[in-house]
């Protein structure tokens, strides 16, 4: 498993395109949303606020881009079937999969902080660079099971747009680009059924030295559940078919 | 009648399973429908060890899909498959079975040789990578991106997947498709290379000549049953119609002649087919047709197929 491993991380990071844009778009609308701002959001400055926004933004987008779109291409191209011709389990197979884009996810993370640090000079105390980081990363293990699924879901074209609404959607309404109390009361209300909302809280929180509610960890292993619940599924699904 | 004692029958007969290793292949009565689709309808089959079997019929005879329960891959809606007398699973997992399949892709985006030392950290008992590399052939490649290669060099590094294990049996569905004549020369000695290693190969195939070529037995499937289970040569002696071809300027009409069945005519050549070669040749001869350079050839497996299959229910 760790060869698979190194090989998957190791393609991940190669493919420059998708490394400068996953990781470059989130550092870009940080810079441009936080520029010249000095007003204060959440109890803190935007600059610092944001950060956590787009960090959490950063990660779910390298988890959701970095699994998915690789297994839908996998099951098309028949390697997934070739693999079930080795000793290589398939709960193995997934595993890499999470793991890789777990990777990609804490890179997309730390990208994202160093920008803040040497950018725009958002200072803290180490340990809540770290705790918040730690959140984020983990909490994005949500993202990395979710694509997974979307990966079983859709077809290598269909994925992309599948990917778009999922991530998109998820970081509208969960209130990473607008904090959600400036939302209607009805939309704080779908605000904060998704998992994004609980994990930015988990970053926002975290980032000011509090430990992190029970209720954001909760509904975030929820959701952990039901997607690989689902995931399983839809995979078990796929082997009988193919 | 005495009781046997122990030590002449009690112990031979315990020999005699152990002296008698299963065959590599052991398939009974396997079903498969899909949706109304009955892919599969019954095949029996059993392949010894080292043994090279081509299993040939036409696109859509179920040779795919026999493969795929054959691995494991496909469950059978009836019947059994064991390898080695174990569940394919467990043969594959123990690394005795290596397969090529048509629909079994490779990692895309890595380099030839990232992917094989993936495939040899993966095996139980691995072959040394040179190995790999020398029996399939794959030297020339080792640099290039997977999803650069070439039918015939894609074929190569499969090839080398499958037999990275060192496994006894090697499944090989279509393994020549999409390779062009050179390629596919170069492909058959290094599987030819293979079977001197004492493994057991089965290939799919619809090209006749590989078949001809290569394997020691050949299994016509057709319509999801087998039609046929002889040597090529067999099969081939099956149909007694020969070739015939030659030179003449007699204007006549010669499909009239006697046991012609089939005639092509070009610029003062023929071709016949015939049921009764001695009795045309005789016909041309006594005719005044003057026939020059003629040749009298069998028709190969192909015909020898084509007439299997034509006859519903084969030579069951």
């Amino acid at each position: 498993m760790g060869v698979l491993l190194e090989l998957e991380v190791k393609r991940a990071f190669k493919d420059w395109r998708f490394i400068v844009f996953t990781i470059g778009m989130p550092v870009v609308i940080y810079l441009l949303t936080t520029n010249g701002s000095t007003s204060s959001v959440g109890g803190t400055s935007v600059t610092r606020y944001l950060l956590v926004s787009m960090a959490v933004f950063s990660a779910i987008g390298a988890a959701l881009n970095a699994g998915g779109p690789r297994i839908s291409a996998e099951r098309e191209v028949g390697w997934t079937r070739q693999l079930r011709l080795t000793s290589m389990s398939s709960t193995g197979y997934i595993a890499v999969k999470v793991l890789t884009a777990s990777t990609v996810s804490l890179a997309a993370t730390v990208a994202l902080f160093l920008v803040g640090r040497l950018a725009k000079g958002v200072s803290m105390p180490w340990s809540h660079w770290i705790g918040s980081g730690v959140a984020i990363w983990a909490g994005s293990l949500v993202f990395c099971t979710l694509s997974i699924l979307l990966g079983y879901l859709f077809n290598s074209t269909s994925i992309t747009i599948g990917l778009m609404v999922v991530n998109l959607g998820f970081s509208m309404v969960g209130g990473l680009f607008w904090p959600t109390s400036t939302f209607p009361g009805w939309a704080q209300v779908v605000a904060q059924a998704t998992p994004t909302y609980h994990l930015a809280q988990l970053g926002h929180s975290t980032q000011l030295g509090q430990a992190p509610a029970v209720s954001d960890v909760v509904v975030l292993a929820g959701y952990l559940i039901v997607f690989a619940v689902a995931a399983a599924w839809l995979y078990r699904r796929d082997e009988v078919r193919v | 009648m005495p009781l046997p004692s122990r030590s002449s029958t009690l112990l031979p007969q315990q020999e005699g399973f152990s002296a008698q290793p299963p065959p590599a292949i052991r398939v009974e009565g396997i079903v498969k429908s899909y949706g109304h689709v009955q892919a599969v309808r019954g095949v029996t089959c059993e392949v010894g060890r080292g043994e090279v079997v081509a299993l040939l019929g036409p696109n859509g005879a179920g040779k795919s899909t026999t493969l795929d329960m054959l691995l494991g891959l496909v469950h059978p809606d009836a019947g059994s498959v064991r390898l080695f007398g174990q569940r394919p699973a467990d043969a594959i997992r123990s690394g005795q079975v290596g397969a090529m399949l048509q629909s079994g892709g490779l990692m895309p985006e890595v380099r030839v040789r990232d992917l094989l030392r993936l495939a040899h950290r993966l095996a139980r008992h691995p072959l040394p990578v040179e190995e790999v590399v020398r029996q399939a052939d794959i030297a020339d490649i080792a640099r290039h991106r997977v999803d650069k290669l070439s039918g015939g060099q894609r074929q190569r590094m499969r090839l080398a997947l499958a037999i990275v294990e060192d496994p006894e049996l090697v499944v090989l569905d279509e393994p020549t498709a999409g390779m062009d004549v050179a390629a596919r020369h170069r492909f058959w000695e290094t599987m030819r290379a293979q079977a001197h290693r004492g493994r057991t190969l089965l290939f799919a195939t619809h090209y006749m000549e590989e078949a001809d070529g290569a394997a020691d037995r050949v299994l016509v499937l057709h319509e999801g049953r087998l039609l046929a289970d002889s040597t090529p040569a067999q099969l081939k002696s099956r149909t007694g119609r020969r070739r015939l071809t030659f030179s003449t300027t007699h204007p006549g009409e010669l499909s009239r002649l006697p046991g012609v069945v089939e005639v092509q005519q070009h610029a003062g050549t023929a071709a016949l087919v015939s049921d009764d070669s001695d009795a045309t040749v005789h016909a041309l001869v006594v005719g005044g047709w003057e026939p020059r350079d003629l040749e009298v050839t069998g028709l190969g497996l192909e015909q020898a197929y084509l007439s299997i299959t034509a006859t519903p229910g084969g030579e069951h």
